[in-house]
């Protein structure tokens, strides 16, 4: 029994897996409803598998409620894979109920809380009730037990439930076929076919630099096919005319031999094999393929469209090379056993998954990016003493501090790598919260998503999800009109609310916009000044008018809903993302919308900065912000009535941000034309240009949080150690600006209150 | 616009002298040479001493001229092959047409 053994360190992974595994099924589930009259069987596979997996784990740990739950479900699931039981849309409405009850039976056994049966039962019975109407017994193939009483696994069940690999993705393969230990030192050999598209030469393709760049991964002979080329009066030198067969001894895997093709994948027929190699049978991927195949094709990609899918020749030896004269012969006669990527795409990729990922707590990945980030600091210090050697000592130690320079900056990227994700994770819980909250509010929403598979880091991704599910219930609640509004202002009956992300300069940046009725922003003033936070004869532009939306505490909703504007709305989401080092704007046209864009740094670990002093201090521009740096003469300089100076640039005015007045720093070049202007791009101001007094150079430097070590800071976003030691601020460009901005307002207005409103930033002190 | 070829007779044979940069923008006049030179030669040596780089456009070329020359009964040889168009033979599965003309 597996309750001899110390099942707690097996717990962790199973809860771990099982929240994965909901979060996988809600969002085939999605897919599901969304391809109601189509549905693919593989979205129903996956549901399955999803809790399947579940209950095989449960059973192992003896989770009573929820394996009786979970085989109710999987029955039910099994019969809708199957075509016994047709699907429908309330039927979808009661699986998603389902993994709800699911999720939160799952959610009690890890907290070791018994559970009410009177919640899951309810939709228990909901489930039986459609087997009962489809007419079908309640058994499960997969599983010949009925219910609990006999979950009395045998040693051979245990393994197969898997030990800390609960996640069964092949459900129909048997344990056998799992691919055995590779032999010592054995190398998979690939089989290349390369025959490059006529037009391949003509788009600077060159057929040699992609043989030695696969030459760079192994062993390899190259077997040239010349059957097509033409004749000496006929050929015509851009044209490709001959073709190979590349036989490849690698360990690399074979996405890094697709990644040498990578540029030239549609102009060529490409066809990568495995000969020999790991016992992988494709039995399983066949099967799954076929399934796919019946059913909606799977989007094409322009590069999946050409590879084709891997296949292992049983062949035991390897064969001899073919010789080049009879290469198309030899192809024709022994025809390889390929599918396209396209029909088995899933199945490949699932293969793929299963071999090459493993399960790694998140408290090593981290303590890794910490020791990393210490090795920065350490190289930097390394090297900064090194300057102060004799210059024989320090130019003989240079070559290697760029070689350790180079390999830190690799190992830092690779480590961050670990804990890049897709937003997917995030974006693939707002289809339903639409779809549930648009049915609530009588709207009809469409979403559409943009970019998912973007990647961030894990941390950025954790606490997005609070944010953005405001913002979207922001847009349903108060920016999408109700369906009599839309249709008299003649907007299509069905709103489209867009949540997109993409990388830019280094950042992730986040939009979430809606073709509502956009700001009310006579309301938002009527409700400042109500609130006293503005007087009645305000001059502010339509965008600090929307800005205000962000103040503390502030919220235009008449009525508090349960879906949003309990009045502490936007000012948590802005407070969140600054603390993330991430800046939000709004963008609103009357009658036509509302745009929300978040931009978030890519990782919280570590930046490329540029050092800069003024005066005694040193500061750090993070670089994807740095423009170009100017030394600006008297002339192209010029001061505002309000005190502000502006520094013309190729026919363009930049305000200049007076670092050492809003940091009030002692002894620095307080003229911009005896100083260096650093132009910088903010997020709401456009270019502007820091006034410093000199540039020191570009490091990487590792992000020490001002908020968990100290407090926020305006106009800084975190603090770094240098090479000698000493702390520096990294500084919030947009921070700056808006505090330039502010102590402009400050100047015309001399009113605080408006000042915060207007900067954005919270009020006095910290919360 | 690319240097154009040399080609020197000696003794009935036609002896063209491949350029040090052999890439796409090089195919066309090496094709021109190479036609010229088959057309009115049947032993045709190319010297490839100072070949720095090569490209399969001029490769394609090369081969298609030794099989014409092959076809009409000629000689196609090679001398003075560097090891950077020696490479490029190889990595493209070549080695054995270059051998062959190396020997003729």
């Amino acid at each position: 029994m597996p309750q001899d053994f110390n099942l707690e360190q097996f717990k962790v992974t199973y809860f771990e897996e099982c929240h994965e595994l909901l979060a996988s099924a809600e969002e085939q589930l999605t897919l599901l409803q969304q391809e109601l009259g189509n549905v693919d069987v593989e979205v129903l596979h996956a549901i399955f598998r999803c809790v399947h997996s579940i209950k095989g784990g449960a059973g192992a740990f003896n989770y009573t409620d929820l394996i009786d739950f979970t085989h109710s479900f999987e029955t039910l699931l099994d019969k809708l894979r199957e075509g016994e039981i047709p699907i429908s849309m309330p039927l979808v409405d009661v699986l998603f109920e389902a993994t709800d009850i699911l999720s939160s039976l799952v959610q009690r056994a890890q907290d070791n809380q018994e559970s009410d049966p009177e919640v899951w039962k309810k939709t228990k019975q909901k489930l039986e009730s459609y087997l009962k109407e489809g007419g079908v017994k309640k058994t499960s193939p997969s599983d010949h037990r009925d219910g609990i009483a006999d979950y009395d696994l045998t040693p051979e069940e245990e393994e197969e439930q898997g030990w800390g690999l609960f996640i069964d993705l092949e459900e129909d393969e048997p344990a056998s076929e799992l691919p055995p230990e590779p032999l010592e030192n054995f190398k998979p050999t690939y089989k290349i076919k390369f025959v490059p598209e006529p037009h391949l030469l003509r788009f600077a393709n060159e057929p040699l630099l992609l043989a030695r760049e696969l030459s760079s991964l192994g062993k390899y002979v190259a077997h040239a096919d010349l059957s097509r080329l033409d004749d000496l009066d006929q050929i015509n030198p851009d044209e490709a005319y001959l073709s190979w067969i590349f036989e490849l001894e690698t360990d690399a895997s074979k996405g890094a031999i697709e990644e040498v093709f990578e540029f030239v994948v549609d102009d060529c027929e490409l066809v990568i094999e495995k000969i020999g190699g790991e016992a992988v049978t494709n039995t399983a991927t066949t099967k799954e393929a076929q399934g796919v195949k019946a059913q909606k094709p799977e989007p094409r990609t322009a590069r999946a469209s050409r590879i084709r899918k891997e296949v292992e020749l049983h062949t035991p030896t390897q064969p001899a090379p073919p010789q080049a004269a009879q290469l198309p012969d030899t192809a024709e006669d022994r025809p390889p056993v390929t599918e396209t990527l396209n029909d088995g795409s899933k199945s490949l990729l699932k293969q793929q998954a299963k071999i090459s990922s493993i399960r790694v707590e998140l408290d090593r990945v981290d303590r890794l990016v910490n020791m990393v980030g210490e090795l920065v600091i350490s190289q930097a210090m390394l090297r900064q003493q090194v300057e102060n050697l004799i210059p024989e000592d320090s130019h003989v130690m240079a070559q290697g501090f760029e070689d350790l320079s180079a390999h830190t900056r690799e190992l830092q990227e690779s480590v961050m790598a670990i804990r890049m994700q897709p937003v997917k994770s995030v974006f693939a819980r707002i289809p339903r919260m639409v779809r549930e909250l648009s049915a609530r509010l009588g709207k009809k929403v469409d979403l559409i998503t943009q970019g998912e598979m973007t990647e961030v880091d894990k941390t950025v991704i954790e606490q997005l999800m609070d944010p953005l599910t405001h913002m979207i219930r922001n847009s349903l609640d108060h920016g999408i009109e109700t369906q009599e509004e839309r249709a008299k202002s003649g907007k299509p009956e069905r709103a489209a609310i867009k949540l997109s992300a993409e990388h830019r300069s280094g950042r992730i940046q986040i939009e979430v916009s809606d073709d509502g009725k956009g700001i009310n922003r006579q309301r938002i003033v009527e409700k400042a000044v109500q609130k006293g936070l503005l007087s009645s004869d305000h001059d502010l532009s339509d965008e600090e008018i929307d800005n205000l939306i962000f103040a503390p505490g502030f919220s235009t909703a008449d009525e508090v809903s349960d879906v949003s504007g309990r009045g502490v709305g936007m000012d948590v989401v802005r407070r969140n993302i600054v603390s993330l080092g991430g800046r939000i704007s709004v963008f609103s046209t009357p009658g036509e919308g509302t745009r929300f864009l978040m931009s978030l740094p890519l990782t919280l670990a570590v930046l490329d900065g540029m050092i800069i002093r003024c005066g005694q201090e040193k500061y750090i521009i993070p670089l994807t912000s740095v423009i170009e740096s100017i030394h600006p003469i008297a002339e192209e300089l010029q001061p505002l009535v309000n005190g502000a100076m502006m520094v013309s640039m190729r026919g363009q005015y930049i305000r200049i941000v007076n670092l050492y007045k809003l940091f009030n720093i002692k002894g620095a070049v307080t003229d911009a034309a005896q100083g260096l202007v650093v132009i910088v791009e903010t997020e709401r101001y456009g270019h502007v240009g820091i006034l410093v007094d000199e540039l020191l150079g570009q490091q990487q430097v590792v992000i020490k949080s001002l908020e968990e070590n100290y407090d926020p800071i305006d106009g800084v976003a975190a603090a770094t150690i240098l090479g000698n030691g000493k702390v520096a601020l990294i500084l919030d460009v947009d921070g700056l600006a808006d505090m330039e901005h502010g102590s402009d307002r400050h100047r015309t207005f001399a009113n605080l209150e408006q000042q915060v409103l207007l900067t954005g930033e919270k009020a006095h002190g910290h919360d | 616009m690319t240097e154009a070829f040399e080609i020197k007779v000696e003794n009935d044979k036609a002896i063209l002298a491949l350029l040090p940069i052999l890439d796409m923008s090089a195919a066309d006049s090496l094709l021109d040479a190479l036609r010229s030179c088959v057309s009115s030669y049947s032993h045709l040596v190319l010297d490839a001493s100072v070949v720095e780089r090569i490209s399969t456009p001029c490769i394609q070329v090369l081969l298609a001229a030794a099989f014409k020359v092959e076809k009409n009964g000629g000689r196609f040889s090679m001398k003075n092959v560097t090891p950077t168009f020696e490479r490029g033979m190889r990595d493209l599965g070549l080695s054995d047409y270059l051998r062959k003309w190396s020997e003729n």
